[in-house]
């Protein structure tokens, strides 16, 4: 830890301004730091406002000294730690986005691709691989939205909002800002039994979808006399549309 | 004691609610025959499993991609009717479509008219016009 850090002690906690460094010594003293996570940017602590304002996994790595006996921290902890350094992707995350929306500030529509921080999280979410699955079994273009909407999708919308709770242990992030989402899918390529695969998804937030509950909030009903007279009060400026477009390609290997 | 009572009661009450707003089951029978929405757009399911649709919104039935953004569109294909996610749902694999070369699969859904969750019939269908939970466009059966 060279003289340009900035190391700062919250108890057994140590943190880093220098991702780099902070990487490096969570590598070289894996044998003290048990656990790690990453920080937001340029705050200094993880307290809710922070937490909201900005997405946790730029600028450093948190590494709590819990090791007290020095144990050797296994290779799948180092490798760990490198594959989710390199699944960094660029571009604003949920929690940017969602402040963006809350406040009324950043553009109004964002586009995301391939390699995007907020489309690799997309990606890993399970409905995407059922999609997988269509194509595997013989669908070659179609529509297949996620729907949260039902009295069944009560289990699917608890399970969205856990990360909430669980800090990211539980769910998919990028779900639980963008609920339910519209999806095509689209075979643009078959080499082999590999076939190269476009995806769209695109997502709107609003005040409507925002604060509408499970069942009884995707009724005709709440969306006249709630949902849409919200969304014109809420017309522009904080909480007013917003709207995200996801395009990435993915090579899937067929049955 | 009162308490362990009230929760069961409770739980009773919200099974029996849950149970009678999933309970009503749209049949083939039903969704047989044609539907017309608003604009002039139909839809007619067979008996044998087929369909074809005439001047259908192309952002509603096929996604909010420029390709079918303000096209109307018209095509033919199988039906199937099956419990989606949640909502009934009719599966439809479009074999041909106008001025198009590819098959495409999506799906329409199916809702009650009445009901506090509008889960009895009689049934139309629809697609969302934007999100979920938002604005519906509706076929009635003609």
């Amino acid at each position: 830890m060279d003289g340009n850090n900035r190391k700062r002690c919250f108890g057994n906690i140590y943190k880093f301004t220098r991702k780099e460094d902070a990487f490096n010594a969570g590598v070289k003293l894996n044998d003290i730091f048990g656990t790690w996570d990453f920080t937001e940017r340029g705050n200094k602590d993880r307290s809710i406002a922070n937490f909201i304002k900005g997405d946790p996994e730029r600028t450093g790595i948190l590494l709590r000294e819990v090791n007290i006996n020095r144990r050797r921290i296994s290779a799948k902890f180092v490798s760990r730690l490198n594959k989710q350094r390199a699944n960094q992707g660029g571009g604003p995350g949920p929690f940017q986005v969602g402040w963006e929306w809350l406040t009324g500030t950043g553009p109004r529509h964002r586009d995301f691709t391939n390699g995007d921080y907020f489309t690799e999280l997309l990606r890993q979410h399970s409905h995407i691989e059922e999609t997988r699955n269509l194509i595997r079994n013989g669908s070659r273009k179609g529509v297949n939205n996620y729907k949260l909407g039902g009295v069944q999708e009560v289990g699917l919308y608890i399970k969205d909002y856990s990360t909430l709770l669980t800090v990211g242990a539980t769910g998919n992030l990028a779900v639980t800002y963008l609920g339910s989402y519209g999806l095509t899918y689209n075979v643009t390529g078959i080499s082999g039994n590999l076939t190269t695969v476009l995806f769209t998804v695109t997502n709107s937030s609003t005040i409507e979808s925002a604060t509408h509950p499970p069942v009884i909030g995707y009724t005709p009903g709440w969306s006249t006399y709630i949902g849409q007279p919200l969304n014109n009060f809420f017309s522009s400026g904080p909480l007013s549309r917003t709207t995200q477009t996801f395009n990435w390609t993915e090579t899937i290997r067929l049955k | 004691m009162k308490n362990i009572r009230f929760v069961n009661i409770a739980i009773v009450a919200l099974s029996f609610f849950f149970h009678s707003c999933s309970s009503t089951v749209p049949t083939e029978k039903e969704i047989i025959g044609e539907w017309i929405s608003g604009d002039g757009a139909k839809l007619r399911l067979k008996a044998n499993g087929t369909f074809e649709g005439e001047m259908l919104p192309g952002e509603h039935f096929f996604g909010q991609t420029q390709e079918y953004k303000g096209k109307k569109v018209y095509g033919s294909g199988k039906w199937l009717l099956k419990k989606g996610q949640d909502w009934w749902e009719i599966s439809m694999s479009f074999n041909k479509i106008l001025n198009q070369e590819d098959e495409f699969d999506t799906q329409i859904l199916i809702s009650g008219s009445s009901g506090l969750l509008s889960q009895t019939p009689p049934w139309y269908l629809f697609e969302w016009k934007d999100e979920e939970g938002g604005e519906r466009y509706i076929f009635k059966k003609h």
